[in-house]
């Protein structure tokens, strides 16, 4: 047939051919016997379309059979889609649904198949929605927005029972969401609409209820189990049936009613909140708790702020402790830094790596809970125990590493370990300026005294220190320690200019230790009376020195000497060990039997202090070179003193050793002085860069530029400023007496 | 020397302006030859000569307070503040801010 000569199909005769198709097509549908279609009777139901298309108007029918497409949907559905729909219920009722949605689907396809022409020319000129499309609108519009709010019940229904714990048909709601998905022809809004806000809704409520009633019955760990629990599920939930952009607005439904709503009366459950589990040392429940509050906005604050508290409060509980311990001491032993105070410094230590563990464990190193670790130690670290601040505590316990015959008896490595370890609570102490003086006093001692145990270690924990504190912290320290490697050198051209001008030996062994004066602490120098035969070794150290160097003047600190001397008793002759004030004092036996306190004092002309302290070393100790009169336990100015002709000690050589003197109250003073420079300079470097800037301002540049070494006292700042008006560096603003100005 | 002065002055003195030359003044000719601060003793007069008239009840008090707690010479700098608290401080100190820049002094007392 060409065109020409077809016959032309008048509206109703080819309406009434298609309609059998159609029928035929309902029956397939419905189940009632039929063939299927054949290529042929798919053929000519085309061909009728496309020739009632093609044919000239008036004979054009195109908008009719556009009209009649749909017709034939809303024929369809309305007599025999709908009523079966309504007869049927819940469960019966979806499945209902989702056949009949399956079959709408096929008979569009054949449908716009058979009418395919149309879509072709037809819709494009009069911009009219597809076929494809024009079908599902019929399904949208007659039974999906009658259906939609029984379906949506009917589907939350069984989404609830599946969460009390029924088995229910999962493929089924995956067929019946996507009915709510593929209705929006492109867009979610009918999913979200029309089930997705009920079904949260619906959800919310769900876990309100349970909330209330575990918050009231349950512990905080089986709460959080069963909250994991019911987070879990609800995922698996969205990957059985739902569609996957509920995931987010569900599980934050869920988190809100189990965990925002609850989080503050969780926590602190009084035997099994947060602080509970601290306490007990419940490493997985603090896990899962993480793990839970991570998820919510704001969660891990409160979490973070328990932590917090909590080790405080062992901290501060550690200070209290080691406080007691040492208020029980002897009145005698008061200044010094005793074996609780060591034992205190090891516990801080030990509660350091204790709760670092858990930072890094159970809360995954979040910076939230390292900020609470640091604040924490920093309210405690900073307590002195016994009369020692914490910064005298820790220098002293490196001092007790580091040095020979120290208390703590470890191996090199736990050694390394343990001051990585203090060098890191240092970071919390503010008076870090503190640490310094006293851990140089410290290490002064130990180099000057040969009583350091390892240089390796040492040298270690400069660096360590330097790592953490920087250059500056360390760079006097470093310089000691190049001093006595530089007067070792020193000594051996000594040695060589003695062997060159025998004329100046001055009969006695020495060694001398120069030391650079900025590097080393403070030492007072004495105005002792050197005894004679030590006069000469002073003059022939001097004449050489000058032969190196023409610029440097030495003073020498005879507190810090040794001298081996050896003491001609009856029994036998004993080597001792002993400074070189003891050597003085003993010394001044060669010339008389007896003496008396004010004697030796008038002699050797030292301070009292200095005089009971030795003589109490040789006279009152355990080893007995003086005899004293009367042979009380201490010195006093009225007592006379003997050489003991008859002390014997089964050793050869012994060493008398003289207690330091204490030192604490200088390093104090010494630090307040470098303070106040500090503070000094730093005002003035802030005002000569600012040149004008308010009062507050001005203290808090200054705080935090001090702020790495230590934290200056705001009254202190103001007198400092006050002293810098004086001497004419700064001046307040005419007008604004807050504010300040620099003065060049 | 300034007290026969002052009563010539008196009538000027009503006048701040006038009054705020005359303070600074006082200080600088009041101490001795050579010296930064103002003996306490002099300065403790001259505050009382000086606040005479005004009426700022808690002149006695500081006064007292320096004699007893502080006992060494005065700044210019806390001399010419005292001024500004005396004008801008209320006598119950409510509107006091100690973090303000208000010389060390000054802050102690106001604790005392």
């Amino acid at each position: 047939m060409t065109m020409n000569d077809r016959k032309v199909i008048e509206l109703e005769q080819g309406w009434a051919f298609m309609q059998k198709g159609i029928t035929k097509l309902i029956n397939l549908l419905e189940g009632v016997a039929e063939q299927q279609f054949n290529s042929e009777e798919y053929a000519m139901l085309y061909t009728t379309i496309y020739n009632m298309c093609t044919q000239k108007p008036p004979q054009d029918y195109s908008q009719q059979l556009y009209d009649r497409y749909r017709e034939a949907f809303e024929e369809y559905i309305n007599s025999m889609v709908m009523p079966a729909l309504r007869e049927k219920h819940n469960e019966f009722m979806l499945r209902e649904l989702v056949q009949r949605w399956d079959n709408h689907k096929i008979m569009v396809r054949w449908l716009s198949r058979f009418f395919n022409y149309l879509d072709r020319y037809f819709i494009a000129r009069r911009s009219l929605p597809a076929l494809g499309e024009v079908g599902l609108m019929c399904f949208r519009d007659l039974v999906y927005q009658e259906m939609k709010n029984n379906v949506k019940d009917a589907v939350i229904t069984l989404i609830d029972r599946e969460r009390e714990g029924e088995q229910i048909d999962r493929a089924l709601l995956k067929n019946v969401l996507g009915i709510f998905v593929e209705i929006g022809m492109g867009s979610m809004e009918a999913y979200e609409a029309d089930f997705e806000a009920p079904m949260l809704q619906d959800t919310a409520a769900y876990y309100s209820r349970k909330a209330a009633s575990w918050i009231e019955e349950d512990s905080c760990p089986d709460y959080m189990l069963k909250a994991e629990e019911c987070l879990k599920r609800e995922k698996e939930r969205v990957g059985h049936y739902l569609h996957s952009s509920s995931e987010s607005k569900l599980l934050e439904k869920v988190q809100q009613e189990l965990l925002s709503q609850y989080e503050q009366q969780l926590l602190e459950k009084e035997h099994s909140g947060c602080h509970a589990l601290l306490r007990d040392d419940k490493v997985e429940d603090l896990s899962r708790m993480y793990r839970l509050f991570c998820r919510i906005p704001k969660g891990l604050e409160p979490v973070a702020a328990i932590f917090r508290m909590h080790v405080t409060e062992e901290g501060t509980t550690l200070v209290k402790q080691a406080e007691d311990a040492a208020s029980s001491k002897k009145a005698d032993k008061k200044d010094t830094v005793g074996v609780q105070e060591q034992a205190f410094v090891r516990k801080v230590i030990e509660l350091h790596d204790k709760y670092l563990q858990y930072v890094s464990e159970c809360f995954v190193n979040h910076s939230l809970f390292h900020k609470a670790l640091k604040e924490a130690f920093e309210v405690f670290c900073n307590k002195g125990v016994g009369g020692s601040t914490s910064a005298e505590l820790l220098a002293t316990f490196c001092d007790n590493l580091l040095k020979k015959g120290g208390s703590e008896k470890l191996s090199d490595e736990a050694i390394e370990d343990t001051l990585e370890k203090v060098v890191k609570l240092l970071a919390y102490i503010s008076d870090k300026d503190l640490f310094a003086e006293f851990y140089r006093k410290k290490l002064a001692r130990r180099l000057l005294f040969d009583k350091s145990a390892n240089d390796d270690h040492e040298r270690s924990i400069l660096t360590k220190l330097k790592q953490q504190c920087g250059g500056q912290f360390t760079s006097k320290m470093e310089g000691m320690v190049t001093d006595l490697t530089l007067a070792r050198e020193n000594q051996t051209l000594f040695e060589e200019y003695l062997s060159e001008n025998p004329q100046s030996n001055p009969g006695i062994d020495l060694t001398v230790t120069v030391l650079t004066t900025g590097f080393w602490p403070s030492y007072k120098s004495s105005d002792l009376a050197l005894p004679s035969e030590m006069v000469k070794c002073v003059e022939t150290f001097k004449e050489f020195y000058q032969t190196k160097t023409k610029h440097r003047k030495l003073t020498w600190i005879y507190s810090l000497g040794t001298c081996n001397i050896v003491g001609k008793f009856e029994p036998k002759q004993i080597e001792l060990v002993v400074t070189t004030y003891q050597a003085a004092v003993l010394l001044l036996f060669n010339a008389a039997e007896r003496l008396s306190y004010s004697d030796i004092k008038g002699q050797l002309n030292l301070t009292d202090e200095d005089i009971v302290r030795l003589l109490h070393s040789l006279s009152c100790a355990k080893y007995k070179i003086l005899n004293k009169e009367p042979n009380t336990k201490t010195v006093s100015g009225s007592d006379t003193f003997e050489f003991n002709n008859k002390f014997t000690d089964k050793m050869r050589r012994i060493k008398i050793p003289l207690p330091p003197m204490d030192e604490k109250k200088k390093v104090i003073e010494d630090v307040d002085k470098d303070r106040r420079y500090a503070i000094d300079a730093s005002i003035v470097r802030i005002m000569k860069s600012r040149k004008v800037l308010p009062h507050q301002q001005l203290v808090l540049e200054c705080v935090e530029q001090l702020g790495r070494m230590f934290k200056p006292d705001f009254k202190i700042i103001k007198k400092r400023m006050e002293d810098l008006i004086a001497r004419e560096y700064l001046e307040r603003d005419k007008d604004n007496p807050n504010m300040f100005r620099y003065l060049a | 020397k300034l007290r026969s002065v002052l009563p010539a002055l008196r009538a000027e003195l009503k006048d701040e302006h006038k009054f705020r030359e005359l303070y600074a003044f006082a200080f600088c000719w009041a101490r001795e030859k050579g010296q930064k601060s103002l003996a306490l003793d002099t300065a403790v007069r001259m505050w009382e000569l000086l606040y005479e008239d005004r009426g700022w009840p808690l002149i006695s008090i500081w006064c007292q307070f320096l004699q007893a707690k502080h006992n060494k010479a005065i700044s210019k700098d806390t001399w010419s503040q005292l001024l500004e608290f005396s004008k801008s401080i209320s006598p119950t100190l409510s509107n006091y801010d100690a973090e303000g820049a208000w010389p060390y002094l000054i802050d102690e007392f106001a604790e005392y």
